[in-house]
């Protein structure tokens, strides 16, 4: 499961991607149809800017979601020899996916 | 020597050295309140976004919109509202930093002469910013605002004492502020959003310099001058029309363009970096002045060079 800073890292690198292609597209036609790329290009700046709003205002939020998904995330490699009840697997899985999602929602 | 005269070459001797430990802290309060007031500017200007900056990047983005024949974009709305509520956040460290400077000024003034309720205001401000810093940046944060108090008055002692020891105080009291927000300012995720985002910024507003370059509004006459120079060589007349002609130069000038444009980029991580750098350095230098050693300066300077540099390179350029 990648951390707050691996997903804004790969957020960040998505955008210099974008505004690199936009700029070199521009470079080889400045009079051609740019709707699209300009559009797809800050598709990318406004995640960005989102997700950097997002982990700046609400940093405490981001951290504990961040920190109980890793818990979550360690408690099942933990129990990973251990456990033979399905029950209790759904149960870890599903508390997992439940943070996972928890802190998508910071960052999308 | 007489017995009976004893008692006054002591105190003559004691008040000689009183007299000299308290030029020692004020002549090294000043020269401290001196770097740290040229420090905090020079960072205010390279480490933060101004709203020179912002009006800059707004103008890139809508233009950059236009070009592209796309100005009712939803997306490129968002993106400049996300923005300015990112400036909002942010808009604590410029502040912070702005204190800083003020504290640093009545810091001088302290060390020159009795400034002490000049001091107190600046360094109140200086806390309350400090204090905005953690709660936007660092909610739950340690508060700066218990490291202010009003200086002691010192009833009862010799006057340059007194101001030699506000002047100890008084840079504690920054002192304080520092080890606040120096944390706050250098941890990795927190540092990362910030240049994260100054290089977002930069990168919206040399895009557009891109598109008009790509257009061939602006000429590479000065970039081309500039190659020539070493050899006594200036460009022809009316030479954009001899690069249109020759795309091996319109390639280079390109080229240059795209590394300027980077290179732009990049340095906003260098400046926030160095600007804590400075920071601390800042903060190594109040402790030697509360245990009376010599000050190194050099340090500051050096880092203050660098910073004044990495301004040039930023868009639109800082410090000019």
């Amino acid at each position: 499961m990648p951390t707050t800073d691996d997903v804004m890292a790969s957020l960040n690198a998505a955008d210099q991607a974008a505004n690199d292609a936009y700029n070199a597209a521009v470079a080889a036609n400045p009079d051609g149809d740019l709707k699209t790329l300009h559009q797809a290009r800050m598709k990318t700046a406004d995640a960005l800017a989102t997700a950097i709003g997002k982990a700046l205002n609400s940093d405490p939020a981001v951290t504990a979601a961040q920190q109980a998904l890793d818990t979550a995330t360690a408690d099942i490699n933990a129990k990973l020899a251990t456990l033979k009840n399905l029950a209790a697997w759904l149960a870890l899985l599903n508390n997992l996916a439940s943070l996972a999602a928890d802190l998508a929602k910071f960052l999308v | 020597m007489r017995p009976n005269n004893l008692p006054a070459v002591i105190a003559a001797i004691a008040l000689s050295l009183l007299s000299a430990c308290s030029t020692a802290s004020q002549s090294n309060g000043a020269a401290l309140a001196k770097a740290g007031q040229a420090a905090a500017m020079q960072m205010e200007q390279s480490a933060t976004l101004s709203a020179a900056t912002y009006a800059a990047l707004k103008q890139a983005v809508v233009f950059d919109a236009g070009f592209s024949n796309d100005t009712n974009d939803p997306v490129t709305q968002d993106f400049l509202k996300q923005e300015t509520q990112i400036q909002t956040a942010l808009a604590a460290y410029g502040t912070l930093l702005d204190k800083l400077a003020n504290a640093y000024a009545a810091l001088g003034a302290l060390a020159s002469y009795d400034a002490s309720g000049t001091f107190s205001s600046a360094v109140s401000n200086l806390c309350g910013s400090a204090d905005n810093l953690v709660s936007k940046m660092a909610k739950g944060g340690p508060a700066a605002a218990n490291v202010c108090q009003p200086l002691s008055a010192g009833f009862g002692q010799i006057a340059s004492a007194v101001q030699a020891q506000q002047v100890v105080d008084a840079s504690d009291q920054i002192a304080g502020v520092l080890s606040t927000v120096i944390p706050i300012l250098s941890d990795k995720s927190r540092r990362d959003l910030i240049v994260m985002n100054n290089q977002l910024v930069q990168r919206q507003i040399v895009a557009a310099a891109n598109d008009l370059y790509a257009s061939g509004v602006f000429s590479c006459g000065p970039l081309l001058t500039a190659l020539g120079a070493p050899l006594g060589l200036t460009p022809v007349s009316g030479v954009d029309a001899v690069i249109d002609k020759h795309p091996n130069v319109k390639r280079g000038c390109l080229a240059v363009v795209s590394a300027t444009a980077a290179d732009s980029v990049n340095s906003a991580g260098a400046a926030y970096d160095k600007s804590v750098e400075a920071l601390n350095a800042l903060l190594d230098q109040h402790k030697k002045l509360k245990a009376g050693q010599p000050l190194d300066l050099d340090t500051i300077n050096a880092i203050l060079a660098n910073l004044q540099g990495l301004a040039g390179k930023l868009q639109p350029p800082k410090g000019k």
